[in-house]
């Protein structure tokens, strides 16, 4: 299928941001000179070297940190303080300890909408991330791959143009990784979110993304822009097996490998 | 069904409160009744008791008591107010910790007896007086603890609520209060301890009825029974106090992964 030109959802122009280094007063570049675009109902992953900035670059996109310099415009508009309209997960899932998975999922929902349509939508989420029966626990009563899905159904529950995820699945185990990447691209392929998706796994990447952007080393940006070549629905043993898809994991492999040797690994 | 081993451990717990007690005051009464200990230094358990259930028969120790309780609840509660407020607010915005911050600083390591004088100077020695000495030896543990549970709010708990719509003054409530009550609840249950030992001293010096005028004026006249019936009845209130504020402490703090 050629993807048809996309509406731009987030440019990113010349984007810099230095961060104060405590011990020695001075400025650190964190990202240079960084140029980017992503289409609407886009969905992207940002790989790279530990400490590239690709974190950075999703707390800029979210409104929590600003950019020391350059052009950061969603729906051709510069970015504002964090809102509704970009949900943001987690590596740690960030629940509210003190909340149950139901109102854990409310928490987002406004409040001038009636108690039971709130009560309903979060139900209905509930649902759509298998945790039924499960609505009443506490986060200290779930798995990490619960608490990972109550995160993404809490950050879905306003109906947020964008999703930003900061290495999601980062602390899960192998199989409960592999289920969580399948179910997050069911509800993807459902709802069409833009997402940005930070990972360290260039398998997760290749999987998960339509592009996948490759940064250099610190400071940070763009070191290549990579189309995935692989139709949707995607399934994670046959579409891996393809040959497109090893070429494509090679070749990120390659890409970050010299980045990482370029950080100074070992060093 | 049989029982856990937690709840085993709490078991004993409780038996072995309850053998301690029995045995202090076994021995209370064993070296006053046999004379070992005279009269006028410890008088004997027995006496005390009596004492204390002819002093609650007569209302006295009903009145004393309620007007104790109300002065440290009013003091306490102000205290509880005022600190949890302050020491969010305080931590969440740099202006108002540079502002207030120094005034804590300073007036923190204050010994609180010492604040008696000088309250009863500007405030008299009625009822007042006495609820601001309360008020003001409780906040600060209060307002510290807050302070410290507040400024340590993990970062992507603000994050998530901003975006899911918070702005910094909902944020407050909905995230900060909750993310540190564990901390403030650990302040609290010290202010309480501590609103009953300023009361009790602030009542002492100043007079006019409480329990802390009991013991201190009872002293003087020589009627150590009563001296010691009001002791016990201090000792009692603390006791039941922190019994009912940890118990209300597991239902708020039920979430979180350590109880304290």
């Amino acid at each position: 299928m050629a993807a048809a030109p996309r509406v731009p959802k987030i440019v990113l122009r010349a984007l810099h941001k230095d961060y104060d280094d405590r011990a020695t007063g001075r400025a650190v570049a964190v990202i240079r000179s960084l140029d980017l675009t992503v289409g609407a109902q886009e969905f992207v992953c940002l790989i790279g070297p530990s400490g590239c900035g690709k974190s950075t670059l999703l707390y800029i996109l979210g409104g929590f940190v600003p950019p020391t310099s350059g052009e950061v415009l969603i729906d051709g508009r510069p970015v504002g303080p964090p809102g509704p309209d970009r949900g943001i997960v987690f590596q740690e899932y960030a629940l509210f300890p003190w909340l149950t998975v139901l109102e854990n999922i409310m928490y987002g929902i406004r409040s001038e909408k009636a108690r039971g349509l709130r009560r309903l939508r979060a139900e209905e989420l509930v649902a759509k991330v298998h945790l039924t029966g499960f609505e009443h626990y506490y986060p200290r009563n779930l798995s990490g791959g619960m608490k990972q899905r109550v995160a993404i159904a809490r950050a879905l529950a306003h109906d947020p143009d964008i999703l930003l995820a900061d290495e999601p699945f980062g602390a899960l185990d192998t199989q409960t990784r592999s289920l969580m990447q399948e179910e997050l691209l069911r509800i993807w392929e459902s709802d069409r979110k833009t997402i940005v998706f930070v990972t360290h796994s260039v398998d997760e990447a290749v999987y998960l993304a339509d592009r996948v952007v490759v940064m250099t080393a610190r400071p940070g940006t763009v070191k290549a822009d990579i189309t995935v070549p692989l139709s949707r629905p995607r399934n994670f043993d046959v579409v891996m097996q393809a040959p497109e898809a090893t070429a494509l994991r090679a070749e990120l492999w390659r890409l970050v490998k010299e980045e990482v040797l370029r950080a100074g690994y070992g060093a | 069904m049989k029982a856990t081993a937690a709840q085993r451990r709490q078991r004993d717990a409780r038996i072995g409160s309850v053998v301690s007690l029995i045995l202090l005051i076994g021995a209370w009464q064993l070296v006053t009744a046999t004379g070992l200990v005279p009269d006028d230094v410890l008088p004997q358990f027995g006496d005390v008791a009596v004492t204390w259930w002819q002093l609650l028969v007569s209302g006295e120790l009903v009145q004393q008591t309620a007007s104790s309780l109300s002065r440290q609840a009013t003091g306490f509660a102000a205290a509880v107010v005022c600190g949890v407020s302050l020491g969010i607010v305080m931590a969440r915005h740099r202006m108002v910790d540079d502002f207030v911050g120094p005034l804590t600083s300073v007036i923190l390591p204050i010994p609180k007896a010492a604040l008696i004088p000088l309250v009863m100077l500007w405030f008299g020695i009625g009822d007042i007086a006495k609820t601001i000495i309360v008020f003001l030896g409780t906040i600060l543990p209060i307002l510290v603890s807050t302070y410290h549970g507040a400024a340590s709010v993990d970062q992507v708990y603000l994050w998530s609520a901003r975006s899911m719509g918070d702005n910094a003054r909902t944020l407050l409530w909905r995230v900060v209060f909750h993310a540190a009550l564990p901390e403030i609840m650990a302040g609290v249950r010290m202010g309480l301890i501590i609103s009953l030992i300023v009361l009790v001293g602030a009542e002492m010096l100043a007079g006019q009825g409480g329990l802390g005028w009991m013991v201190f004026f009872t002293l003087d006249s020589g009627a150590y029974r009563v001296t010691y019936a009001a002791m016990l009845t201090i000792a009692v209130i603390g006791y039941a106090y922190d019994r009912l504020f940890l118990m209300l402490s597991q239902r708020v703090l039920h979430w979180a992964e350590q109880n304290p």
